[in-house]
């Protein structure tokens, strides 16, 4: 299913069905690369309008999900680069009651290496396995895993220095 | 602290949005206005300026006259050019959107209002979108020109293209005279000192922010137009061009908006001039279809 083939209908049909079963993952993604949700909605319906637009040329290639998320990242790239103030911020969330400081937490995620926050985001926030990963990040699988274990380091020993 | 510990606190970093739908006839209409489709574009821009500022006239429509304010709010709106006869206002402008469209990254716009007898507009487009589009001042149909099959089309505005509606600064007028202006200090734009005064809108009770308007500190001439993005809550508040952003889905709030005055001011009404001002002088061979 993963696959493009067919006429133009068919491939409309994938994209929409993509769009459709993964929007808010890849919501969650833009949200975690820009910071900001009306940007993050903005650039998943650009990635979508995208592969519209590309849907002859997703024939030759092996995995429009991968496509997809590729695509995603490279618009969050693009907005990131036109408005770089907002890049690498998590969005405000109201600190009440919560056991950590999400100003710490954010500061922590955005301080992350590059290629360890896209990982973090796709495995948390879109839910890809290490081989779908490996595919959206240009890695080999055990990168994959390497990387994201060094993320989850770095984030619970930030956590952990927090005074409670 | 487990990896599923740590999933629960980066999921609480993007909550919200778990019920959330996509818009997937934007996904389309994007799609449909990719660079290379001309028709779906020239309709799009067309569309953008005369739905123009229905939603901001209304705003302000709403709020009462402003009594003894500040001087400084009151000398603003003092410097805002109202053309006589005699004198045609010429305004250009640059419009970003903070929102990430390939047509509206940046659009430069100029506009001319006559204030002689003919009471002619004309409002031209280039960068993001490209227009040109004339009519009288107050009038409810004029002319676009269409630069692909080179004819005018008679068009029919949503309402009457009054000076609120056509001129930013207009709309900033009876802001600064409503009462919900309020000077908050200097700053620089583009390296000018200016003032900052702050727009608001009474909704739910209480004043809401809904825009920044930056004037000169030494003539009070407009600067620039920061208009905020939109709140959850939902209410709107509009300049020309804002309306462009009517193709997005329900579900996205305003992004806001800026505005720099590159030029304001008025000028004679010498035969060039004139012609400025009209869109059938402009494209003399030009047939209407």
């Amino acid at each position: 299913m993963d696959q493009v083939s067919g006429d133009s209908d068919r491939e409309l049909a994938v994209i929409e069905q993509a769009y459709r079963d993964g929007y808010v993952r890849f919501l969650k993604v833009a949200i975690a690369m820009l910071g900001d949700a009306d940007r993050a909605r903005d650039a998943v319906q650009e990635t979508f309008a995208r592969a519209i637009r590309s849907r002859r040329d997703l024939r030759r290639v092996e995995s429009v999900h991968a496509w997809l998320w590729q695509t995603l990242l490279n618009v969050c790239r693009m907005e990131q680069r036109h408005r770089p103030e907002a890049a690498n911020v998590l969005p405000d969330v109201p600190a009440n009651g919560h056991a950590v400081d999400w100003g710490d937490l954010r500061a922590v995620v955005a301080a992350l290496p590059e290629r360890q926050r896209l990982v973090l985001f796709l495995r948390h926030y879109a839910d890809l396995d290490y081989a779908r990963i490996a595919a959206v990040v240009g890695v080999e699988r055990g990168t994959v895993a390497a990387t994201l274990h060094a993320a989850h380091h770095k984030i619970r020993q930030a956590i952990e220095e927090v005074p409670q | 602290m487990t990896d599923r510990e740590i999933t629960t606190l980066l999921d609480r970093l993007v909550e919200g949005v778990d019920h959330e739908e996509g818009d997937w006839e934007n996904v389309l209409c994007r799609a449909d206005a990719a660079p290379g489709n001309k028709p779906a574009r020239r309709r799009w821009a067309v569309a953008a300026v005369f739905a123009a500022v229905a939603i901001g006239a209304a705003v302000f429509a709403e709020t009462t006259p402003w009594r003894g304010g500040p001087t400084l709010t009151d000398r603003a709106a003092a410097a805002i050019l109202t053309p006589t006869s005699g004198q045609i206002l010429s305004e250009r402008i640059v419009f970003r959107a903070r929102i990430w469209h390939p047509y509206l990254e940046t659009t430069h716009a100029q506009i001319y209002i006559d204030g002689g007898p003919a009471h002619r507009f004309r409002v031209t487009l280039s960068g993001g979108l490209r227009a040109d589009i004339g009519g009288k001042v107050g009038g409810s149909s004029g002319l676009s020109y269409d630069f692909e099959s080179h004819v005018f089309d008679p068009v029919g505005f949503q309402l009457a293209m009054t000076r609120a509606v056509l001129d930013p600064t207009a709309l900033i007028k009876q802001a600064l005279t409503s009462g919900h202006a309020q000077v908050e200090g200097h700053a620089r734009v583009r390296g000018l000192d200016v003032l900052r005064i702050r727009l608001s809108w009474p909704a739910f009770g209480r004043l809401v922010p809904v825009a920044y308007y930056y004037v000169d500190a030494h003539d009070y001439r407009p600067v620039r137009i920061t208009v905020i993005p939109d709140r959850p809550q939902g209410y709107r508040f509009g300049f020309p061009l804002s309306s462009a952003y009517s193709f997005l889905p329900s579900g996205l709030r305003w992004p806001g908006s800026v505005y720099d005055f590159v030029e304001y001011r008025l000028v004679a009404p010498s035969a060039a001039n004139e012609r400025l001002t009209d869109i059938r002088a402009q494209h003399p061979k030009a047939p209407i279809v």
